[in-house]
């Protein structure tokens, strides 16, 4: 109790505060600018909070994230541009209710349903992740090993395309994290010669580079009309008996969603498709999905966000990122000084409980805030991207500057920048490169580790119970995809 | 800018040698088997591997297909994003941040298409609330130039 109460003044100070509502605004508005994306919010928050405390840092980020997530729903609605990934699985429905003259009952729905399936994920968030913590203390180094290459096997394999593609993305993310003075043997590894490169790539202007400029070119080369823009009506007027109608899809939207997201690798977008799809199995009239129907949104609307929050059990738990945004607060929280993993439950729990109560403020606030943005996103969309563009990549080059105080890092911004758009272009997910970079290091450590501690017997990974579940699931993982094409091909 | 897929699976090939070739000039630790290389050669075996399995499984095309939007205007607004990028990189430790940012913004903001008037409210008012909060509230020392010479 006494930790709770602890969290509780670590969080409600007029500077936590401030900075939770300050990146919540940011949020909303970067979530509702079509083209710009949750993750692109992220990547460049993370250089101020480069300079707060651990607590406004790791909360600035989640209360970003959620709103942005939400506000994604509002060009998907609107245009028929999902303004995040995770909106796309409903942006049919939303678009189609906006077209019938709805607009408000669309954007209040996903609101209500955003709110409600982000609660339910933080609540799965408090109740799982201590237990699994205390659980997680026996684990070694062949745990850790075996739950590193799980997330990056999600990460790659799981992702939309092709598998083989995730794993390049995967594969070039590892061979990024072996850049710099090796940290057993005090080799420098593929450093070009460069002193810069010795401590490694800088884990920030990287990721700003793959989510941030990526995103910049790809909006200059596929410029967009401003659109027109319906009018509203009030947003809450019976949006209370239209939730309570679909109390069902809410609370499996957000069950579903918090476990698809606190599976490592497997993220908002995932958890979207597939509690659409359950939504539509389950429904009495599946055949009105895709038209203006109302299920498909509160379900995977609640998934999406519920998933958003239960993405950070496996990153605070075992320091395996769920999906690219709990990626960065990895990088985060070691920068904080902060090594994620069972230890920071049993050495600053009042530090994880403040993460928690500040992801419910967050969540919390999607509702005062989503119903402003639904009133006045008719300017937001109206903004040209002629302007914001050049503000983003400003932000970017300042970003990348400030952690390292040299122009360097704008270098690597512009190298990763340039590999993420070419990955994109060619159908390759950037999300598995971006979990190699962050797990390179502890999947590299953890090996070489139990390696030595056996002696070069390689059985060692399969002595425990848990490194044999774990090991079972990673092969079924990556049977998968050939069981898939195996049976594709015997079917044609 | 689209590769075609077998081109995708012989790039892998190349880069997992190049990996491999890359670690023959690490230093051994004597009597450790697990030194440096290990872990980058097996990146580089994976890749290899990889690249094979996607020359076998892709689909026929050309080798590299530009698409539409790359062909108009939009290649000239990424190429300008791009040289913006390299330019910032090169002058900033010259001409300060405070002369070289409003610049970069305002050129990007009218070959993107917008008004003079407001691209330059918009660049120097954007440029002056980044020094702000960045050189006066963080403390980053953000390139000087001739400007904040002036100045400060």
């Amino acid at each position: 109790m006494t930790v709770l109460f602890e969290a509780l003044s670590l969080v409600f100070t007029l500077q936590v505060m401030g900075t939770i509502l300050t990146a919540s605004i940011l949020g909303i508005i970067i979530g509702a600018i079509p083209g710009l994306t949750a993750v692109m919010g992220v990547a460049l928050l993370v250089p101020i909070t480069f300079f707060m405390d651990p607590v406004p840092a790791i909360a600035a980020i989640a209360a970003l994230a959620a709103t942005a997530i939400f506000a994604g729903d509002i060009p998907g609605a609107l245009m028929r541009i999902p303004g995040t990934p995770a909106s796309a699985a409903y942006v049919d429905d939303a678009h189609a209710m906006v077209k019938q003259g709805r607009p408000e009952r669309a954007l209040g729905l996903s609101m209500m349903a955003a709110c409600f399936g982000g609660v339910m994920g933080v609540l799965l968030l408090m109740v799982a992740a201590p237990m699994l913590a205390r659980f997680a203390t026996n684990f070694s180094s062949v745990e850790y090993f075996w739950l590193a290459l799980l997330g990056l096997s999600c990460a790659a394999i799981v992702s939309q395309g092709s598998a083989v593609k995730g794993v390049f993305s995967l594969l070039f993310g590892l061979w990024v994290a072996s850049i710099g003075i090796d940290e057993v043997a005090g080799q420098p590894r593929f450093t070009f010669g460069s002193i810069e490169l010795m401590g490694g790539v800088s884990f920030i202007p990287a990721m700003i580079g793959m989510f941030a400029v990526t995103e910049i070119l790809r909006n200059a080369t596929k410029p967009r009309a401003v659109p027109e823009t319906p009018r509203f009506g009030p947003v809450f007027k019976g949006l209370g008996q239209n939730m309570a109608k679909r109390w069902r899809n809410l609370l499996r939207g957000g069950a579903i969603g918090s476990l698809v997201g606190a599976l490592p690798g497997a993220g908002a977008d995932i958890a979207a498709w597939v509690s659409y799809a359950v939504a539509k199995r389950n429904s009495a009239t599946p055949e009105a999905f895709g038209k203006g129907h109302d299920e498909g949104i509160v379900e995977a609307g609640a998934s999406n966000n519920a998933a958003l929050s239960a993405a950070w059990v496996p990153t605070l738990v075992f320091g395996i990122p769920g999906d690219s945004i709990t990626a960065i607060v990895i990088g985060v929280l070691y920068l904080k000084g902060l090594e994620p993993g069972p230890i920071i439950f049993i050495k600053t729990p009042e530090l994880v409980y403040a993460i928690f109560i500040a992801f419910l403020i967050a969540n919390l606030l999607l509702i005062p805030l989503g119903w402003a943005v639904i009133r006045t996103s008719r300017h937001l969309l109206r903004i040209p991207a002629s302007y914001f563009q050049p503000i983003i990549l400003a932000s970017c080059i300042i970003g990348s500057f400030a952690i390292n105080n040299t122009v360097f890092g704008v270098g690597i911004m512009l190298v990763f920048g340039l590999v993420g758009w070419l990955f994109e272009e060619n159908g390759i997910p950037v999300a598995p490169a971006i979990l190699g970079i962050v797990l390179g290091n502890m999947l590299e450590f953890n090996f070489v580790t139990s390696m030595l501690k056996s002696q070069g017997d390689i059985l060692i990974f399969v002595q425990r119970p848990v490194a044999v579940g774990l090991c079972l699931a990673v092969m079924a993982l990556w049977l998968y995809p050939a069981f898939k094409w195996w049976r594709g091909r015997r079917l044609a | 800018m689209k590769l075609n897929d077998r081109l995708i699976g012989i790039l892998a090939i190349l880069g997992g040698i190049a990996i491999i070739s890359g670690t023959f000039g690490f230093r051994e630790i004597p009597g450790q088997q697990f030194g440096s290389a290990f872990f980058p050669r097996i990146i580089g075996v994976v890749a290899m591997l990889a690249g094979l399995v996607q020359i076998f499984t892709a689909n026929g095309g050309p080798a590299v297909t530009i698409p539409a939007e790359l062909r108009g205007r939009g290649v000239f607004v990424a190429a300008a994003v791009l040289i913006g990028i390299v330019l910032w990189i090169l002058l900033a430790p010259l001409l300060g941040f405070l002369l070289i940012t409003p610049l970069l913004i305002f050129t990007l903001a009218m070959i993107m298409g917008g008004r003079a008037l407001p691209a330059l409210a918009v660049s120097i008012g954007v440029t002056v609330l980044f020094y702000l909060i960045f050189s006066s509230l963080l403390r980053v020392p953000l390139p000087r130039g001739m400007i904040e010479g002036w100045l400060l």
